[in-house]
């Protein structure tokens, strides 16, 4: 595995760890489908939580809260949405981003971030 | 999860209730708003959720859909914003309200929860009053107004975060002080402070007493907009049905700091003469009453007659016969009312001087006939008196106000009074309302006067509406010096008033 695929593997873990920490029920582990995949398909409080994972080394300089693309942010809810209509009719459910910085020489987390509801649509 | 409550949208001079519902489902968390929502209604979804936010509730993370009914009307204004913030409030059971169906709500809401001012409340209330909704949620802004509304309780609110209280608060709060409302009335002129002009005072009375038409024409500095302006203090008080039907379209426009609600002055409107057709007579895609609607039950005075455009001016023809204005779109007609008194005032040429003794004019006559043809034929028909100033005398100008304080008022009361007594079984109250049909059954005249008349309408060579015009302005002469008949006196006093219409020397 090449170097950003581990940092990235090391990042959905860390992410695990939180939220079963918190009391989050994991359902999926990269969910795939015709659609895309998700990361972290999660169940708190009886609402489905669709996480996303983002993480980098810490020498990453700019923002993270900047790097969901749209494109991607359309494939995570078109999944999602495939996901709720095959398994879980009538539920409610939410899309969050986890947001993780790793420095790789002491293998220590120098940034983590949990935003939820990114996605809302105003369709008006 | 459904909820829903009423608010109202504005059509025309009127309001209409609207229902606003809400559900709350699962699905694609989202906010949308269906039943012909315009741009201010959709702009609604951000403020709202942000407002929510703001006062420290929580915006469910759901599907949330808003209806506005029914769904064939078109809605706009910012005002849904409560009623939608409310109504979401207590579909996700944040807050409970009792009988909400019983409260009509609007209040445009700022991003931190603040609640603005809204147009067009006082129409909601008398709505939702006709229609047995009988509270209300409002912008505390808005309170000056909702005093001519009554039996209504009415809630006033700063900020969303007081919708909790709405359980305990048992109409208390109803008697708000007026001032709120801080007006931006210019100072009206006593007709007693102005100098001079003796004749032109008395046609304001008799243009106040009888609600006729005025036209002044004079050199400029003579004090034309001066008399016109000071005719507000010498109309009668605005009755209470009235004062709620002026305020009502004031209202609509935003203008209530225009009108003077504790005294009941009529409203004294004065356009400038840059003003467009849709501007007088009302317009705009959604259809919005004009300068001559917010003159509606007052006086709308037009400056510089000649400098108006002609186009602009033909609109004022048919609102001055049937006293109100149609304006037709293709989704439907609008009818606003428009029953007001017109006061216009001209110099006679561009220079301002023609006709005066001292050749001080230095207009040419082409300049001069075409200046007062701007003036159509049509318009000057429909303007009962029309009278000719002449600038003050030396003397007039240093004589401080050594004539006696002649009261008007009470002489014009006196005048109103015996018109409505006269025409109590028609459904109109001044003399300048006389038709055709009526003239001669309410204005006899004594022999002496009836000579006057035949001469007069010999030599001045009346066409028959000059005729008519004459005649309803010398009953209100007659009702002014308390003749039952209208004598020779009254008839001479009327024949001299119309001279600029007739002969003046200012007129080519």
């Amino acid at each position: 595995m090449a170097l950003h695929n581990k940092i990235g593997r090391l990042g959905e873990d860390i992410a695990v760890q939180y939220l079963i920490k918190n009391n989050f029920k994991i359902i999926e582990r990269n969910y795939k489908n015709k659609f895309g995949e998700i990361d972290i398909i999660a169940l708190e409080n009886n609402v489905i939580r669709f996480i996303e994972v983002k993480t980098r080394s810490s020498n990453y300089k700019s923002s993270l809260e900047e790097i969901l693309h749209y494109n991607q942010i359309k494939r995570l809810k078109n999944s999602a949405l495939y996901f709720i209509s095959n398994y879980h009719d009538n539920q409610s459910f939410s899309f969050d981003l986890i947001l993780i910085k790793i420095n790789i020489e002491n293998k220590k987390i120098t940034f983590f971030k949990y935003l939820k509801d990114i996605i809302y649509e105003e369709l008006i | 999860m459904y909820a829903d409550l009423y608010s109202a949208v504005i059509s025309g001079i009127r309001a209409e209730i609207v229902r606003v519902e809400i559900d709350i489902s699962n699905g694609l968390p989202g906010f949308s708003i269906v039943g012909l929502a315009g741009k201010t209604v959709r702009e609604s979804a951000k403020r709202v959720r942000s407002a929510v936010v703001n006062s420290g509730f929580h915006w469910p993370m759901k599907k949330i859909t808003v209806n506005l009914a029914p769904g064939d009307v078109q809605k706009y204004g910012s005002h849904f914003d409560l009623a939608i913030a409310v109504c979401l409030l207590i579909c996700s059971k944040q807050i409970n309200i009792k009988n909400k169906s019983k409260y009509l709500f609007a209040g445009e809401l700022t991003l931190n929860g603040d609640i603005n001012r809204v147009k067009g409340i006082l129409p909601m209330l008398l709505e939702a009053k006709n229609k047995g909704i009988k509270k209300a949620v409002i912008p505390l802004e808005n309170a000056a107004e909702c005093n001519l509304v009554q039996n209504t309780e009415i809630t006033f609110l700063q900020n969303l975060k007081e919708i909790d209280n709405l359980n305990n608060i048992k109409g208390s709060k109803t008697k708000i002080k007026n001032n709120t409302l801080r007006l931006n009335r210019n100072k009206i002129p006593d007709i007693n402070s102005i100098r001079g002009q003796k004749t032109a005072k008395k046609a304001v009375m008799i243009a106040a007493a009888g609600r006729h038409n005025l036209l002044l024409v004079g050199p400029p500095g003579c004090g034309k907009t001066m008399l016109a302006h000071s005719i507000v203090k010498l109309l009668p008080l605005l009755n209470k049905e009235e004062l709620i039907e002026v305020a009502s379209i004031y209202s609509i426009k935003d203008k209530l700091r225009d009108l003077d609600i504790n005294n009941r002055y009529r409203p004294f409107v004065a356009p400038h003469h840059s003003i467009t057709s849709a501007g007088l007579i009302g317009g705009g895609k959604i259809p919005v009453p004009g300068e001559i609607s917010l003159a509606h039950k007052g006086v709308l005075f037009l400056d510089e007659l000649p400098e108006f455009k002609n186009k602009v001016l033909s609109n004022l023809r048919e609102p001055l016969e049937n006293k109100k204005i149609k304006i037709v779109r293709q989704q439907a007609s609008f009818i606003f009312p428009a029953d007001f008194q017109l006061i216009t005032a001209m110099n006679p040429c561009p220079c301002g001087y023609a006709g005066l003794d001292d050749n001080r004019c230095s207009c040419s006559e082409r300049d001069i006939a075409r200046y007062q043809k701007k003036l159509s034929g049509a318009l000057k028909d429909r303007i009962d008196l029309q009278i000719e100033l002449l600038p003050l005398k030396s003397d007039d100008i240093f004589k401080k106000n050594t004539e006696q304080q002649y009261n008007y008022l009470k002489k014009i009361e006196q005048a109103v009074l015996a018109q409505k007594d006269r025409y109590k079984d028609l459904n109109i109250s001044y003399n300048s309302q006389l038709s055709i049909e009526n003239i001669e059954k309410f204005c006899p005249l004594d022999s002496d006067a009836e000579n006057i008349l035949k001469q007069a309408v010999e030599n001045l060579q009346l066409s028959m509406r000059g005729y008519i015009r004459l005649l309803r302005v010398a009953r209100t002469t007659a009702d002014l010096n308390k003749n039952k008949n209208i004598k020779s006196n009254d008839l001479l006093e009327a024949v001299n008033l119309r001279w600029y219409a007739e002969k003046s020397e200012m007129l080519l």
